[in-house]
């Protein structure tokens, strides 16, 4: 399974296309080169746009990492393809 | 290099620990992070170990994450002194203090350093900064718009658990009364460690007295660590010039507070600051 389209769409709008394409279901903001303090804000924001959803603080925090994010996302029942 | 040679430092933040990595990290033996980074005085450098800046509050909101947590970010640090080349390896920052457990188990063998600040000081650094602030720590004064970077520096600061007595006021709370929580309740989280056992090896000293005489306690830092030689002297000299110091504030953080603030300060404070025999007032 790759990356679902909206992530890869929001992450490279963060990062850009080449930084971007690197990233896998199994990235982490610790191991993605640009993946920094600044980019997760803006993939958080991105996301709440994208989605409609207002992530609470807490589910905020879990999203440091692609699964974490699709996890968060599960539990907001947004679907992504 | 064995556990032994690995350290970690905590406290609640403004307690000189950028200083003492500055200085540990200019040891021929040693290599000391800050907040998983090199410090060059008060620059960052290249980035070693992730940084815990969000997890700190996950592991507070839920401690039984906390060991998990830590292994991810935090697991096999051995490897690190033999990538540098230095036996000696550590890492100082102000978000450990929901990981000491955590610490504990993965670590027994480790070395603890534990610095502790009058809280008023503490209170006092975050009113200092007007502008963006560059080492964001403590709640901001209210209604101060914020970068990225303390935005996300605060999504992973401390407050209160849900359900709480102290999370129902916090919306109340200015953002003095919110750092007196934070220094109280950090600090609580560290001395409920230090007293519970078996804890690891540690050097626990309060920024009053180790700053009183920088040079000296800094030779009894390294004793503790077991450095080998006499303090080299540019590590010593490091100590001349302060780094990360703030402005000190127009007023008396504690005249800016209410009544009720006042009240609610104290009742906050007291019960750690009497554990840590600090005298109310302004230092």
């Amino acid at each position: 399974m790759g990356l679902p389209l909206i992530l890869r769409d929001v992450f490279t709008g963060a990062l850009g296309a080449e930084r971007a394409s690197a990233i896998t279901l199994d990235s982490t903001m610790h191991d993605v080169p640009g993946w920094d303090s600044v980019t997760y804000m803006s993939v958080v924001a991105a996301l709440e746009d994208v989605t409609g959803v207002e992530f609470t603080p807490i589910e905020a925090l879990r999203m440091t990492s692609v699964r974490g994010i699709l996890a968060v996302l599960s539990e907001r029942r947004v679907v992504v393809a | 290099m064995t556990a032994r040679h690995l350290f970690f430092g905590v406290s609640s933040g403004r307690t000189g620990t950028m200083m003492i990595a500055n200085a540990l990290n200019a040891e021929p033996e040693v290599t000391c992070l800050h907040e998983g980074k090199f410090r060059h005085l008060e620059a960052s450098g290249d980035s070693v170990l992730p940084y815990l800046t969000l997890e700190n509050r996950l592991a507070y909101e839920n401690p039984a994450v906390a060991r998990d947590l830590f292994a991810q970010q935090r697991g096999r640090l051995e490897a690190w002194p033999v990538r540098f080349g230095r036996p000696w390896f550590g890492d100082i920052a102000y978000y450990y203090a929901p990981f000491l457990g955590a610490i504990r188990d993965a670590y027994p063998d480790a070395s603890l350093v534990v610095l502790f600040r009058h809280p008023v000081a503490f209170m006092a650094s975050a009113a200092a900064v007007h502008g963006p602030d560059p080492a964001p720590l403590g709640w901001p004064p209210d209604g101060r718009e914020l970068t990225p970077v303390e935005r996300f520096v605060g999504l992973g600061r401390l407050q209160p658990r849900a359900g709480s007595p102290e999370a129902t006021a916090w919306p109340r709370w200015s953002y003095l009364v919110r750092n007196a929580w934070l220094w109280a309740e950090t600090n609580r989280m560290i001395l409920d460690f230090l007293d519970s056992g078996p804890t690891p090896r540690r050097f626990v000293r309060r920024f009053e007295d180790f700053f009183a005489d920088p040079v000296t306690s800094y030779g009894h830092l390294r004793e503790f660590l077991g450095l080998p030689g006499q303090l080299p002297q540019p590590v010593a000299r490091l100590f001349e010039r302060p780094v990360n110091r703030r402005p000190r504030p127009a007023a008396n953080v504690l005249e800016q507070l209410t009544a009720e603030e006042r009240e609610t300060v104290h009742g906050l404070l007291a019960p750690v600051m009497i554990r840590l025999e600090y005298p109310w007032g302004f230092p």
